[in-house]
């Protein structure tokens, strides 16, 4: 009886400070924005800037996004290579573009000297994450669910190191298109062309595989396959293909993401999978985890709040240098989301027999 | 030659020996019922026919055809659909898409849409809820919904799971209708139960099945005046 008691008591302490937390954090970004916005260091022009940049970041974000969500909705396992996969796309991307840009395809051809890498790129990354698959995760099918967790870490380890070893440990610059210099002017605002393209891309990307997954036969048995392997293989599915297929997708779009990061961030390295990974990952669990639509808004949502907030509430409260903290941003975002609402934004409730 | 033969079927979870060698024969045309107490292996029989679950040992042959060799998906090519336990019906998906993945296995679409007509005259509800998420359908609802996915794939032979649990007796009533006019179209039915009255009212044959051995077969009435046989699955004393 008394463990009882004292165990329910520790409950209410636990509960009591996880709402410190929750409210203390909301006053901090409440008051931040006040005093910022009252301080008014930047123009309505920045902020709109901050603003778009945050969309572009946060549609790379969303690509990325949607292979750990549609991975974990069929598996429900948490694809730990997959911020590696985005970064072998953006190697492969990287060689192609030098290669047609030193020849001159990329200033004679500007649509098409970003169009073939990002298709070189979308491969590539498509059958490392198939070969990744077959390897690191089929063997471990049926296994408990902490094995192929350690297996993705594996997998994740292996493709860095044998990227650096291949390729070294610095970084490589990824060639300009010249006809992406500059801003275009919509609506009276200027918007980096980079900017435009990724969003777009981006935007593009995430059309054609919403379409896929709601209208074709093969995403209407990726979602089957979801919802049930054994009853999807009654109806005739063949279940290791579909899974294949999804991690297939998947990547192709984290290898597009890749091309559109090195467009925007112009350097790439065998580590730069990480950070965008676990942002992306972290868009996915606020948009709800499994759920395709979430990962794109989850991604938005991040990208923005990463852009705008080190100004808005960050600096607001008087901290030196917030652009560093910006990672911190998406970090508290998603332990506050692990906390509070772990269905994410669009997401149902993990039921016991999804978990 | 026999539609299905269950030859000396063993199968397990672990170190848990469910069928205990099963032997089955079932024939073109007929309805077949399987019954049997909570926990005697009729799930596991099922699962192990639809190719689910391996058995250890044993045959099964649909046609002659050694199914054994094929994979879940391939069995069903082969003319052999299962409803599963409990309907199984995709619930973030909509009724129509249900009915869709149904036809997974076929590729001519004027068929399929002569089929999807044939579904939705035997369950008019699912015409009404078409595009209704299946998730939101009634107990009764599913399972017309997983019937009629199972049909969409013009099986030869349709392996029914328990279709009664949990449903209001009208409702059953309305499936074991469904079932018989099934039948009478040319599928042959093996049909499990715990709703053992109804389902030898319907059927030709009965096995029962207890602790994954079969203790007796016969013809339906037979079964159902056996006194074993009323004191145990139909409650009458
Ligand atoms: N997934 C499983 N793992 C272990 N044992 C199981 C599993 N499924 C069924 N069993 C066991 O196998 C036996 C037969 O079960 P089942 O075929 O589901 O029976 P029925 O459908 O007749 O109620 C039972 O003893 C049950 O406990
Ligand atoms: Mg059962």
């Amino acid at each position: 009886m008394r463990t009882s008691i004292s165990e329910r008591a520790l409950d209410a302490i636990v509960s009591g400070v996880l709402w410190g937390f929750r409210i203390l954090i909301v006053l901090a970004i409440i008051i931040g924005t006040v005093l910022a916005i009252r301080a008014g260091t930047y123009t309505r022009a920045q902020w709109i800037d901050f603003v778009i940049f945050g969309v572009a970041q946060g549609s790379i974000y969303a690509l990325i996004a949607l292979g750990y969500t549609m991975v974990y909705g069929i598996l429900r396992m948490i694809n730990f290579a997959h911020g590696d996969i985005f970064m072998t796309g953006a190697f492969g991307a990287y060689f192609t573009a030098t290669w047609l840009t030193k020849i001159g395809f990329t200033d004679r051809y500007p649509v098409l000297g970003l169009m073939i890498p990002i298709l070189v790129a979308m491969i590539i990354a498509t059958l490392i994450a198939m070969l990744v698959e077959r390897i690191a995760y089929r063997p471990l099918r049926g296994a408990p669910r902490l094995v192929p967790l350690i297996s993705a870490i594996g997998a994740s380890f292996f493709l860095e190191y044998s990227f650096r070893g291949i390729f070294g440990p610095g970084k490589y610059a990824y060639p300009p298109i010249n006809a992406l210099e500059g801003e275009w002017v919509v609506l009276g605002i200027g918007i980096l062309k980079v900017h435009v393209v990724v969003m777009v891309a981006a935007g593009i990307m995430m059309a054609l595989l919403y379409t896929l997954v709601m209208y074709t036969k093969v995403g209407k048995a990726m979602r089957a396959v979801s919802e049930n392997q054994d009853t999807a293989a009654l109806m005739g599915i063949d279940v290791n293909k579909t899974i294949v297929s999804t991690f297939a997708i998947g990547a192709a779009m984290a290898g597009a993401a890749g091309v559109l990061f090195s467009l925007v961030y112009r350097q790439i390295d065998w580590f730069m999978g990480f950070t965008p990974g676990i942002k992306a990952f972290t868009a996915a669990v606020l948009g709800g985890i499994g759920n395709i639509p979430g990962a794109m808004v989850g991604g938005l949502v991040l990208g923005v709040f990463e852009s705008v907030g080190p100004s808005l509430f960050l600096e607001g409260l008087g901290i030196i240098r917030p652009y560093q903290l910006k990672d911190v941003i998406a970090y508290t975002m998603l332990v506050m989301i692990l906390l509070f609402r772990p269905s994410g934004i669009l997401g149902e409730r993990l039921t016991k027999q999804k978990a | 030659m026999s539609m299905l033969t269950v030859n000396n079927v063993h199968t397990y979870y672990g170190s848990i020996h469910a069928l205990r060698g099963i032997n089955l024969t079932i024939e073109q045309g007929e309805i077949v019922t399987l019954i049997g107490g909570n926990g005697a292996g009729k799930t596991t029989t099922l699962r192990t026919i639809s190719g689910l679950l391996k058995p250890a040992q044993g045959e099964i042959t649909l046609e002659g055809d050694d199914l054994l060799r094929y994979k879940p998906h391939e069995i069903v090519y082969k003319g052999l659909s299962m409803v599963p336990e409990g309907r199984g019906v995709f619930a973030r998906m909509s009724v129509l898409e249900n009915l869709e993945m149904g036809a997974f296995s076929r590729n001519n679409k004027q068929e399929i849409a002569r089929n999807l007509d044939h579904v939705m005259t035997l369950f008019p509800r699912l015409k009404e809820r078409r595009t209704q998420l299946a998730g939101t359908l009634s107990g009764g609802e599913q399972q017309m919904l997983a019937t009629g996915r199972a049909l969409m794939a013009e099986p030869r032979i349709l392996l029914l799971d328990e279709p009664s649990m949990g449903l209001a007796p009208v409702l059953v009533e309305l499936i074991f209708d469904t079932i018989v006019q099934i039948n009478k179209e040319g599928v042959t039915i093996l049909l499990v139960e715990q709703n053992a009255l109804m389902a030898l009212s319907i059927a030709h044959r009965g096995y029962v099945l207890q602790t994954g051995e079969i203790v007796l077969s016969d013809k339906a009435e037979k079964l159902k005046s056996d006194p074993e046989v009323q004191k145990a699955y139909l409650g009458i004393e």
